[in-house]
């Protein structure tokens, strides 16, 4: 799977998201922890004389970790989504697939390898954005919890892994890269939702890892509720990953 | 010796069959021309052949190795030319021929192996992308890039199919050059191609192959009785004179000569004397042999020529 995976890593170079994650992860990193320090500011010099009088607490560090998270929760998701799509869509839309497997490539190790050279992207930007995060957090509030960021980003890094496991399904069963897009979109959105509901089990879903990294970020981690979410999200990733191999290797291209 | 053998292959999709118990032997050194309509079933056989598709039954045998869907190696002694290559835009070609390699694990110099590839199918000293190819020189790298890790088989799916005259040709010259030196399946519908590079051919019709015959036997077999006389005497005379002869069913009078329809018991030979005791000077007498377009249409059309 080397050779396959060398050959991801260049598509993902030569196609300019080697930058555009990193790019994006790093403005959050950047502007995440400047818009949490001086954010009252703004708004006090917003205010008019004459306008209601409202006290807005200190910012304190737990409120870069919020931003921060909230960032890449919703915006670099989104941009994960459209990328990861068109990555496992582009071989199969753009006809590639045929050249691609009359050589002695097996199917599976293809789709993982596709899987693989993202997530390591991913994971790179993660760190990379997360050591930036943390000195621009450090350099404007004097303090930070290091393991804090490490906890969240890995936590962030396994819900990454369930969207792109849901973004290859799709690609796997859908025929156009707007319906694979549009609908692990609507699952992003809805896995979401359903993260918000606190009964029927349904907050050990992996919408709800969101609320497990809040719960890191102000220390208040349970430890049971914490490992069966993140078991959840992993033993549905897998199905995910494993469905959509089985269908791969009955796909007539 | 058989490079290919496909045996009772039958293949639907969603209820329609699109082969119906396909039998192939491709002798090891032959060009073999598997010819049909659009939609005859051609590209099926060669997506079931590299394993891009399922089959519903019966055997491919590669190299005497029976082959099974998840099973890569056997690709290794086969080099597949699509009707149109799609290629990473933002490769060369020589970028795109080191990932070949290094997707067969082959162990040959790179740098020498692309340079000798791409000389052979004139693409040498190009460094542009692939997005800025045009069809035809796209067409040459998909013929490379099968040839780079020298298979022993070429698949080549209506190599000419989508390409100008000049293309075309130059597609031709690269197959002529590897007549004998690899066993090549040739897919094609342009029947004029088939004659000048194919010793077998093979034509498939509605998923069934309907003749199989070597070029030269199928001419022989498909010969009308027809001969063309070109001779020095004004065609009048000719005209005045063949109808008395009993070797002369019918005729027709051509620019230059005559076609001659052979009366059913006569033969070349009788004819060919008859026209001698006429006095007739003959500059040119030959049997006219059928193309295989001709065949073709009748073979397709169930004997009903157009």
């Amino acid at each position: 799977m080397g050779k396959l995976l060398k050959y991801d890593f260049i598509y993902l170079k030569k196609t300019s998201k080697f930058i555009i994650f990193p790019a994006v992860a790093i403005i959050f990193a950047i502007l995440s922890p400047l818009t949490a320090r001086y954010m009252n500011e703004l708004l006090k010099f917003l205010m008019t004389e004459s306008g209601p009088i409202i006290s807005l607490p200190d910012p304190t560090v737990l409120d870069s970790y919020i931003q921060y998270i909230g960032n890449l929760y919703e915006i670099f998701l989104i941009v994960i989504i459209f990328i990861g799509v068109g990555m496992f869509m582009r071989d199969k839309n753009k006809g590639l697939l045929p050249l691609i497997l009359s050589k002695p490539i097996h199917r599976v190790k293809y789709l993982l390898s596709k899987l693989t050279s993202l997530s390591i992207l991913l994971l790179g930007t993660l760190v990379i954005s997360g050591v930036i995060f943390s000195y621009y957090t450090y350099f404007l509030f004097e303090e930070v919890d290091l393991l804090i960021v490490l906890n969240t980003t890995l936590l962030y890094f396994l819900y990454i892994l369930f969207i792109l496991s849901v973004a290859m399904f799709l690609s796997v069963f859908t025929k156009s890269y707007a319906s694979a897009s549009i609908l692990t979109f609507i699952i992003y959105i809805v896995t979401n939702i359903i993260g918000g509901f606190q009964k029927w089990g349904l907050d050990y879903l992996p919408g709800r890892i969101s609320q497990r990294i809040s719960e890191v970020v102000i220390g208040v981690v349970d430890p049971q509720t914490m490992i069966i979410t993140i078991l959840v999200t992993i033993v549905l990733s897998g199905l995910l990953l494993f469905f959509s191999i089985k269908k791969f290797n009955q796909y007539d291209i | 010796m058989n490079a290919i053998t496909v045996k009772n292959l039958t293949k639907s999709y969603q209820g329609l069959i699109v082969l119906k118990n396909l039998n192939l032997e491709i002798k090891k050194g032959e060009v073999y021309g598997f010819i049909g309509k659009n939609g005859a079933g051609k590209t099926t056989t060669i997506n079931l052949i590299l394993s891009l598709i399922h089959k519903d039954s019966g055997d491919i045998i590669v190299d005497n190795e029976l082959i099974l869907f998840t099973n890569q190696h056997y690709k290794s002694k086969i080099g597949y030319v699509p009707d149109v290559p799609v290629f990473p835009s933002y490769m060369t070609a020589k970028d795109y021929l080191i990932y070949t390699l290094e997707m067969f694990s082959s162990n040959v110099n790179f740098d020498e192996k692309i340079d000798e590839v791409l000389t052979f199918v004139s693409l040498d000293n190009n460094k542009k992308k692939i997005s800025s190819y045009s069809r035809g020189m796209k067409q040459r790298l998909a013929i490379a890039q099968a040839l780079i890790h020298d298979p022993e088989i070429l698949i080549m799916d209506e190599p000419t199919s989508a390409l100008d005259p000049i293309g075309r040709a130059d597609v031709m010259n690269i197959i002529l050059k590897l007549k004998g030196k690899k066993t090549i399946f040739y897919s094609t519908h342009i029947l004029d191609d088939v004659e000048k590079v194919c010793d077998r051919i093979g034509i498939l019709n509605e998923g069934e192959l309907i003749l199989e015959e070597s070029i030269e036997n199928l001419q022989e077999e498909f010969s009308t009785r027809n001969i063309y006389v070109q001779t020095k005497n004004n065609l009048d005379v000719l005209k005045e004179k063949l109808p008395t002869l009993s070797s002369v069913k019918a005729y027709r009078l051509e620019q230059k000569g005559v076609g001659i329809k052979l009366s059913d018991d006569a033969t070349p030979n009788d004819l060919l004397k008859d026209l001698v005791a006429l006095d007739i000077e003959i500059i040119e007498f030959r049997q006219v042999r059928p193309s295989v377009e001709e065949i073709f249409i009748k073979e397709t059309n169930n004997g009903k020529t157009s």
